[in-house]
C-alpha cells in the first residue's frame, strides 16, 4: 500500500487512519488515543489511567493490506499510516466470589472457581494478543497444573484489560485465574517477616506514645534542628 | 531525522557522554542541598514560588488563600447542575454510607465499613469511570511503612514532616505512620505480593527525602498490585458500586451538615439523588487542570471534583497552593511526555544528569527539591537535553542501575519502565531515560481530622483530596499509604456513626443556590462550570474546520 | 547418564505427587533420569479427538514441540518424551500417530504454531516411563538396584484402559501384556494374576455417575482379593483415584469392609530401592498403604528376617 503522508500548513507530519469507518488525517506522533480525540471524540469508556496501567483502553486494530487483527493498548501506541481504528469497551468476565481465607495455593482452588481452565486448548491466543507481552497460556497452564507460584509469577504485570478472555475460544477469564493464583501465591507461599509482625505488636502496645508526644510538642524550630540532624543508616550521602 | 534505537541521532550525542562518565560517576555522590539551600531552589525555581501560576481565592471559605490559577478557576466555577432541576423528593439510592470515588482510599473505605459491620448493602460506592481507573494503579515506586528494627515510626514522622516543610497537621503524620506497618500486615493476608528477599523479609528501598530504606514494592507495579487485590476483595465482599456515575454536587440537610449526593451518569447525562448518612470524600487530586500547563502523570479523571463540591457546601480547605511537581516525567518520546518515571530508578541508584554527563544534584532529595533542580537545569544553564519537538530535559542513568546491582536488575524491578520504554524502541538497560518534572499530586484539599472528619457534619474526606497530612510537599511512598491509612480510618468512622441512632434530615441544595449568589456578586469575566468531570483534548483544529465546511454547505 | 525429557501432565502436579516423587528419584538410580520439561501444557486428553477438530490436537502437538527443545539441553537424551500418566500417553501417541500419517493436518497445526516459534517435525517418539523401564533400562538392572525386597506384598497388577488400548497406543500386548508382571517380580512382590487386569475403573463418570465406578472398582477389587492379593499397583493416576477412593466409601457403607491399597509402579520401586518413605505422599492416598508395609516390615523399622 501507499505510504502517503502529507504535509499541513504547520509542517506536522500527518498520517490518514479510519476511526469508526470514517477516515481522518491526523499528526503521526499522536497515540490511538490522543488521535481519536484530535478527531473530535470525546473519550468516556476505553480510558482510564492513559498510561498502560489501568487496562480500560485495550484495542483491536487493523492495518490496510494486512490479514491480521492486532491488538494494543491505546494510550501506549502510536498510530501508523493506514490504521483502521474502532474503540472496544471493557467487557467485563464474571469474577469467581471467594474468602481466600479458607483456599489452599491448589489447582483446585483455581477450578473450582474457573472450572474452563480445564478447556484450555493451548493454542497460545491469549499470549499472541497481550499488549503487556505476558505468556498468558503458560501461567493458565500453571494453574491448571497447581503451580501457583509459577502461575503467580508469570501473570505478575497483567494490567486486566481482558483482550485475553475476548480472544479465548475456551472463553477463560485468564485475567481473573491470574489474579486468584497472586491472591493465593501472596497468602499461603510466603511468610509475613517477624519483624512486621512484632512492630505492629508495639505500636498497638503504645511503645512510641511517649516520642510522639515529645515530637509533636516541638516548636518548628525545634523540629528542624531535629530534621537537620537526623541520621541517615542505609543510603550513601556525602 | 534519523532514529538509532528509539533515539533521534543528534541526541546520540549526548548519551556518548552518558556512557563515558557512568564508570567514574559510579561510586560518585553530590551532596545534598540544606535547608537554606533548598529553600533558594525552590523560591527561584519551583512553579509554586512564581506568582505569575498564582492567584487568590475570591469567595467562600477561603477566600484569600493563594492557589494555583487552574485551581481558583474551578472554584471560582458555577455549578454544572441547575440545583432547581434536581427533584429531592424523588431519592433513587438510599443508603448508610456512600463513598464517592473509588480508587484506593474509597475502595479501602468501603472495604473497612464493610469489615468493621456496615451491611454491604448499606453502602455504595460510585465512580466516574471504572472501579480502579484511578491513581492508584500507577503508583508506581513503593509504600513506606517503618517495619524494620533500625527503623521506627518516629523516624518515619521526622522523614515525612521534613518533607513537608513542617507544615503537616501534627496529628495526621502520626496517625500515618503508626497504622502503616498494619496496612502491610493487612495487604499481606488480603495476599498482596510484596517483593521479598529469598529468606522471606521485604525487600525495602530508599525514598527521596527518607533516613530509612523502607519503601516496600511489588516491582514497579505497587500499586497495581495493591489495587487489584483491594478490587477483587470488594468484588467478594459484594459491596455495590456504580461505575461511570460521578457525584457532581453534594446534599445538604437544614443544619448544613452533609446527607447525600447528585449523581450524573456520563454515558445516559441523567441525574440520581443518593441520601446518606455518612458520605466518604474519596475523589483524589487534580492532576488533569495540568497546572501551570504541565503535562501530568494522572488518570483521565482527576479534575479535583471532590474538593469542588466540599468547597461549595462550606468545607474548610488548606494548603492547596502546594503542588507536587514530579521530579521524573517522561520528556521523549512525544507519545509519552508526563508520565511516570518512578523515583524508584532513583532509589535503585540511577543518577540525574545534564547534556555533559555530569550529575547536576543528589538524586534522592525530596521532590520539590529534586523536580526544582531540574527545572533550574533546563531553564538557567545550557546543561539540558532538547528533543525533536523543543522539549527540554536531563537524563535519567537507568543503565547505571545494572552496573551497581548486577544484570537482570531493571527487568525483575522495573518491568513496567522498561515496558514503556521498550514499546518506543528505547531499551534503558542500554540507554538512559530523559525527564522532566511533570505534574504529580494535589499536596493539599479538603482538611480532615484523623478520624477523617471534615469540617461538615457527615463528610468524611481521605486520599490524595484530603489537605494536612503532607503539609506542602508528600514523600514518595507516603500516598500508596495515605489512602489504606485513612480510607481505613474512614471506614471505621462511618461504621461506628452507622451504629448511632440518628436522622438524615431533609435533603437540601441551598449551599448550591448560596455558591451561585456568591459567584454572582464576582461579576466574573469568564463563565466557567464545574465539576470538569473530564478533561476537554479534543482538537481546535478539527473542529473549526468541520465548522467552516459547515457554514461552506450553506 | 542417560537423560530423558520428562512431560508430567497436570495430575503429577496435583493428586499424584507420590507417583512423580518416587519417578524421579528411581530414575537417577536406574541411569534413565527423568527431566522435567521447563516449560509444558496440558496433553489435551480433556478434549475429545474426534478427527475433524484439528484445534484440539493443538496442545498435544505443542507438547512435542516443546519436548523436542527440551532434548536439545539434555545429555545423551533420545528423541523420546517420556510420560508417567497412561492418559497423556494415549493422547500424546495418538495424535503423534495422527499426524506422521497426515500431513496436512500436521501442516494446519504448525501453522498455529509458528509464530510461538514451536513448530513440530515429528520426530519424537512418546514413552511410557514402563517401556523405559523395560526396553532401556532392562528387569535385570532394576533388581540390582533393589536393597528392601518386597517380601510378603501380594500384588496384582491392573492395567485400565489406556495402556493397552487402542492399538495405536498400547504399550503392551492388549490380552497378554507382562510390563506390570515383571517389573513386580523384580522388585521381589509375591505376583496375583487378576482375569480383571483391564476391567475399567469407571474413569470420569466419577464425575456424574459415580454408581458406575462404585460397582466397577467393586469387581476389580474382589476379584484380586479373592486371588490372594494384598495390594494393587497401578500406571495412572485416574485409576489410582477411582479405586482408592471408591474403596474407601466402600469401607464406610457397605460389607466390603477389608479395602487394599493402590501403589504406583514406581512406589514399589522407591520402596524396594531403599528411597525415604516420604517421597511416597502415602497421606494423600484414601487407603494407607503404611500399616500393610510396616506389618511386612518393609517400612519403619529394621528387617528382622
Amino acid at each position: 500500500m501507499s505510504k502517503t503522508k502529507t504535509k499541513q500548513e504547520n509542517e506536522t507530519l500527518t498520517v490518514k487512519i479510519y476511526i469508526m469507518g470514517s477516515a481522518h488525517e491526523v499528526p503521526e506522533s499522536l497515540t490511538i488515543m490522543k488521535a481519536m480525540e484530535y478527531a473530535g471524540f470525546k473519550i468516556k469508556r476505553g480510558a482510564g489511567c492513559r498510561a498502560g496501567f489501568c487496562g480500560a483502553c485495550g484495542t483491536v486494530y487493523r492495518k490496510a493490506g494486512d490479514y491480521r487483527l492486532y491488538a494494543a493498548l491505546a494510550c501506549q501506541t502510536q498510530v501508523e499510516d493506514g490504521m483502521v481504528l474502532t474503540q472496544l469497551p471493557f467487557v467485563p468476565a464474571p469474577k469467581g466470589i471467594y474468602d481466600v481465607d479458607s483456599l489452599q495455593p491448589t489447582a483446585s482452588s483455581i477450578l473450582k472457581f474457573y472450572p474452563e481452565v480445564a478447556r484450555c486448548l493451548s493454542c497460545n491466543a491469549c499470549s499472541k494478543v497481550c499488549p503487556q507481552e505476558i505468556q498468558v497460556m503458560d501461567f493458565v497452564q500453571y494453574s491448571l497444573q497447581g503451580q501457583i507460584d509459577k502461575a503467580a509469577e508469570v501473570s505478575f504485570d497483567c494490567v486486566q484489560c481482558g483482550l485475553c478472555a475476548i480472544r479465548c475460544p475456551a472463553e477463560i477469564p485468564q485475567y481473573h485465574v491470574g489474579m486468584l493464583a497472586r491472591r493465593l501465591h501472596g497468602k499461603y507461599n510466603t511468610s509475613t517477616p517477624e519483624t512486621l509482625l512484632e512492630r505492629v505488636e508495639e505500636i498497638e502496645n503504645g511503645v512510641f506514645e511517649e516520642g510522639f508526644k515529645e515530637l509533636i510538642s516541638l516548636s518548628k524550630d525545634g523540629l528542624k534542628k531535629r530534621y537537620t540532624e537526623r541520621d541517615f543508616v542505609d543510603q550513601k550521602k556525602a | 531525522m534519523k532514529m538509532i534505537r528509539g533515539y533521534p541521532e543528534d541526541m546520540r550525542k549526548s548519551i556518548d557522554n552518558v556512557n563515558k562518565t557512568r564508570n567514574k560517576r559510579i561510586d560518585q555522590i553530590i551532596e545534598d542541598l540544606s535547608l537554606k539551600e533548598r529553600k533558594e531552589v525552590l523560591d527561584n525555581f519551583h512553579p509554586d514560588y512564581n506568582p505569575k501560576f498564582k492567584r487568590n481565592i475570591s469567595w467562600g471559605g477561603n477566600k484569600g488563600d493563594d492557589v494555583p490559577n487552574e485551581v481558583a478557576d474551578v472554584i471560582e466555577a458555577y455549578p454544572m447542575v441547575n440545583p432547581d432541576d434536581i427533584d429531592l423528593n424523588q431519592i433513587d439510592y438510599d443508603v448508610n454510607v456512600l463513598i464517592i470515588g473509588a480508587g484506593g482510599a474509597g475502595t479501602s473505605a468501603a472495604l473497612w465499613a464493610n469489615y468493621s459491620g456496615v451491611p454491604k448493602e448499606e453502602i455504595l460506592l460510585v465512580t466516574k469511570l471504572r472501579l480502579g481507573d484511578c491513581n492508584t494503579v500507577m503508583a508506581q515506586g513503593g509504600i513506606q511503612a517503618a517495619d524494620r528494627p533500625v527503623d521506627s515510626p518516629l523516624i518515619h514522622y521526622m522523614d515525612a514532616i521534613g518533607g513537608g516543610h513542617f507544615e503537616n497537621k501534627p496529628e495526621l503524620v502520626k496517625a500515618l505512620v503508626s497504622d502503616a506497618p498494619k496496612i502491610i500486615k493487612w495487604h499481606k493476608d488480603l495476599g498482596v505480593m510484596y517483593d521479598c528477599t529469598e529468606d522471606g523479609s521485604f525487600i525495602e528501598n530508599p525514598g527521596g527525602g527518607t533516613s530509612r530504606n523502607r519503601m516496600h514494592c511489588s516491582k514497579d507495579y505497587t500499586g497495581l498490585e495493591m489495587f487489584r487485590t483491594l478490587k477483587d476483595e470488594i468484588i467478594n465482599k459484594e459491596v455495590p458500586y456504580l461505575e461511570f456515575s460521578p457525584a457532581v454536587e453534594l446534599i445538604t440537610n437544614e443544619t448544613g451538615g452533609i446527607a447525600g449526593a447528585v449523581l450524573y451518569n456520563i454515558e445516559t447525562k441523567q441525574y440520581f439523588v443518593v441520601r446518606a448518612k455518612t458520605i466518604i470524600l474519596t475523589t483524589g487530586g487534580f492532576g488533569r487542570l495540568h497546572v501551570a500547563g504541565f503535562p501530568t502523570s494522572n488518570h483521565y479523571g482527576a479534575t479535583m471534583d471532590g474538593v469542588v463540591m466540599a468547597y461549595r457546601a462550606g468545607a474548610k480547605l488548606r494548603d492547596l497552593d502546594a503542588t507536587q511537581f514530579h521530579p521524573t516525567g517522561a520528556a521523549f518520546p512525544e507519545q509519552i511526555v508526563g508520565l511516570l518515571i518512578t523515583e524508584k530508578v532513583r532509589s535503585l541508584g540511577g543518577q540525574v544528569l545534564g547534556r555533559n554527563g555530569e550529575q547536576i544534584c543528589y538524586p534522592l532529595e525530596p521532590r520539590d527539591v529534586e523536580a526544582s533542580s531540574i527545572i533550574k537545569c533546563c531553564a538557567a544553564t545550557d546543561n539540558y537535553i532538547e528533543t525533536p519537538t523543543q522539549m527540554r530535559g536531563v537524563w535519567l542513568d537507568s543503565p547505571l542501575i545494572e552496573e551497581i546491582k548486577g544484570k537482570g536488575t531493571i527487568m525483575n524491578n522495573l518491568s513496567a519502565m522498561h515496558r514503556m520504554m521498550n514499546r518506543f524502541d528505547i531499551d534503558i538497560t542500554v540507554d538512559p531515560i530523559l525527564v522532566y518534572p511533570t505534574l504529580h499530586y494535589q499536596n493539599g484539599g479538603v482538611e480532615h481530622d484523623e478520624s477523617c472528619h471534615t469540617s461538615l457534619k457527615g463528610l468524611l474526606a481521605a486520599g490524595e483530596i484530603s489537605g494536612g497530612v503532607h503539609g506542602k510537599n508528600r514523600l514518595m511512598g507516603n500516598s500508596l499509604l495515605e489512602i489504606n491509612v485513612f480510607g481505613r480510618r474512614a471506614g471505621i468512622t462511618a461504621a461506628n456513626e452507622y451504629k448511632k441512632k440518628s436522622t438524615t434530615g431533609k435533603l437540601s441544595l441551598a449551599h448550591v443556590h448560596k455558591s451561585i449568589k456568591a459567584l454572582d456578586a464576582l461579576n466574573l469575566k469568564d463563565k466557567r462550570y464545574s465539576p470538569t468531570i473530564l478533561p476537554e483534548y479534543r482538537s481546535d483544529v478539527v473542529r473549526d474546520r468541520l465548522v467552516q465546511l459547515y457554514e461552506e454547505s450553506l | 547418564m542417560v537423560q530423558y525429557s520428562y512431560f508430567p501432565g497436570c495430575n503429577l502436579k496435583t493428586n499424584a505427587k507420590g507417583f512423580e516423587e518416587t519417578a524421579i528419584a528411581v530414575s537417577k538410580k536406574i541411569n534413565a533420569e527423568l527431566v522435567e520439561m521447563p516449560i509444558w501444557n496440558c496433553c489435551g486428553t480433556v478434549h475429545t479427538l474426534t478427527s475433524d477438530n484439528i484445534m484440539k490436537r493443538i496442545a498435544p502437538i505443542r507438547v512435542l514441540s516443546r519436548s523436542k527443545k527440551h532434548i536439545e539441553t539434555l545429555k545423551e537424551s533420545p528423541n523420546q518424551v517420556v510420560t508417567l500418566c497412561s492418559m497423556c500417553n494415549s493422547t500424546l501417541r495418538i495424535v503423534n500417530n495422527e499426524v506422521r500419517k497426515n500431513q496436512d493436518t500436521l501442516d494446519k497445526i504448525n501453522y498455529q504454531l509458528e509464530e510461538d516459534e514451536e513448530v513440530y517435525e515429528t520426530d519424537m517418539e512418546v514413552k511410557h516411563f514402563l517401556e523405559i523401564l523395560r526396553d532401556s533400562v532392562g528387569y535385570e538392572k532394576i533388581s540390582e538396584k533393589v536393597v528392601n525386597p518386597l517380601e510378603g506384598l501380594k500384588i496384582s497388577p491392573y492395567y485400565g484402559c489406556m495402556l493397552l488400548h487402542p492399538e495405536e497406543a498400547k504399550i503392551d500386548d492388549e490380552e497378554m501384556p507382562d510390563v506390570l508382571e515383571s517389573l513386580v517380580e523384580s522388585l521381589g512382590a509375591e505376583l496375583v494374576m487378576s482375569p480383571l487386569f483391564k476391567f475399567c475403573c469407571g474413569s470420569y463418570h466419577i464425575v456424574d455417575q459415580e454408581y458406575i465406578v462404585s460397582s466397577q472398582v467393586e469387581k476389580i477389587v474382589e476379584a484380586a482379593k479373592r486371588r490372594g492379593a494384598n495390594a494393587l499397583v497401578v500406571a495412572c493416576p485416574l485409576c489410582a483415584y477411582n479405586i482408592d477412593q471408591q474403596q474407601k466409601a466402600m469401607a464406610k457403607n457397605t460389607v466390603r469392609k477389608s479395602p487394599i491399597p493402590v501403589f504406583y509402579f514406581t512406589q514399589l520401586m522407591a520402596i524396594a530401592m531403599g528411597e525415604p518413605v516420604k517421597i511416597n505422599h502415602f497421606k494423600d492416598h484414601f487407603i494407607n498403604p503404611e500399616p500393610l508395609l510396616k506389618d511386612l516390615g518393609l517400612i519403619g523399622r529394621k528387617k528382622t528376617k
